[in-house]
């Protein structure tokens, strides 16, 4: 089962992205509400998730910085960044960021390119 | 007397109100998309509501894109001209193409292109893919049938001393709304505005080609012929 950290400061993003990738069969192993946040908690985790899902714009630390960090940590961490900035994706990828999503986008497409990722873990 | 900001900082801070805005609507707009996911994800959902879905996503696309054009629009407007990036213009039409019939499930939309150069590069950064997406729709949205068939052509052409490409979308069956057929920005301007609906996207066409250097034209091409739009923007280098 593919597991699955989420990383938004909007409680509402997080809820419905937990509730429709554990319909869907994801482990949803935890939540962050910013970049500080979610490095904490990555960290302190000696299970790995196998996919992060981060957004861009959030207090503390921002999706960029956090996944920079993240990187650093684990070359190997696959990181989806999903942002209604589109102009944040090739910051994004230079950070180690492994796909990219512009706000909103259909859970369909986010699940593929979880497949995706997973398929080469 | 009164303190002053200078009007740079204003400008800058208005970019920044529409990013914070554009992505608190964006975000609602998601949870939106997703709720209405999980409605159609229900199998035993009838026909008429999943038709209800399909349609309300079909909306929440359009919000989306209008919220896009504010931003994007601020952006350039504090911009330098200069720090654009270089855009493959027929890059920007397959990408248009593969995403423009999300925002008409009702329609049956066919695309034929009929002079498309795979050096055709412009001026533009992500505000060419906006102008060219936007193109398609506004397109789309003047054709009143269910059944819509575009030619596309990308061709060379000149605007004073720039040299530039220019994105031709024609259409046998639209008509033009009247604001649409106005020659430059001050006619449009010297028109009744009140009159003026749905006008969005033909306005953000005409505001954010100009600030690129280029321009975006509504014609008619007879009767019975139908119309077209013309969007120029500045040749750019290869990248």
């Amino acid at each position: 089962m593919t597991s699955v950290l989420i990383v938004d400061d909007e409680l509402f993003i997080v809820e419905l992205y937990r509730d429709i990738l554990q319909l869907r069969g994801y482990k949803v192993m935890g939540t962050a509400f910013d970049g500080e946040e979610a490095l904490r908690k990555y960290n302190n985790s000696d299970d790995k998730p196998d996919v992060i899902i981060m957004d861009h714009r959030m207090p503390v630390m921002n999706g960029v910085d956090a996944t920079k960090e993240i990187i650093r940590l684990n070359p190997s961490q696959k990181v989806i960044f999903v942002s209604a900035d589109v102009l944040v994706e090739k910051e994004a990828r230079d950070a180690g960021a492994a796909d990219f999503l512009p706000k909103p986008f259909r859970m369909d497409d986010l699940i593929e390119k979880m497949e995706k990722i997973s398929r080469f873990h | 007397m009164t303190e002053s900001h200078p009007i740079h900082g204003i400008d800058r801070l208005s970019t920044f109100f529409m990013d914070l805005l554009s992505h608190d609507v964006l975000n609602n707009n998601q949870a939106v998309l997703s709720y209405l996911e999980l409605v159609l994800a229900n199998p035993d959902l009838d026909a008429k509501a999943r038709d209800y879905a399909e349609k309300a996503i079909s909306h929440v696309r359009t919000s989306t894109v209008l919220v896009e054009h504010a931003k994007n629009l601020m952006a350039a407007r504090t911009a330098d001209p200069n720090s654009f990036r270089p855009i493959d213009l027929m890059r920007s039409v397959m990408l248009a193409i593969k995403e423009v019939p999300r925002f008409f499930p009702t329609k049956k939309i066919r695309v034929r292109v009929v002079q498309g150069p795979t050096d055709a590069y412009v001026l533009g950064d992500a505000l060419a893919d906006d102008l060219v997406l936007n193109a398609f729709i506004d397109m789309i949205r003047t054709d009143p049938g269910d059944e819509v068939a575009i030619d596309v052509r990308i061709i060379k052409s000149e605007q004073g001393s720039k040299m530039c490409w220019s994105l031709v979308l024609s259409d046998p069956n639209a008509v033009l709304r009247p604001g649409m057929k106005s020659e430059n920005l001050s006619a449009l301007l010297s028109q009744d505005n009140t009159k003026m609906v749905k006008m969005t996207g033909f306005l953000f066409a005409s505001i954010a080609s100009h600030l690129l250097g280029g321009e975006f034209v509504a014609k008619e091409l007879g009767t019975g012929q139908g119309s077209e739009f013309v969007l120029t923007l500045v040749k750019a280098g290869k990248p």
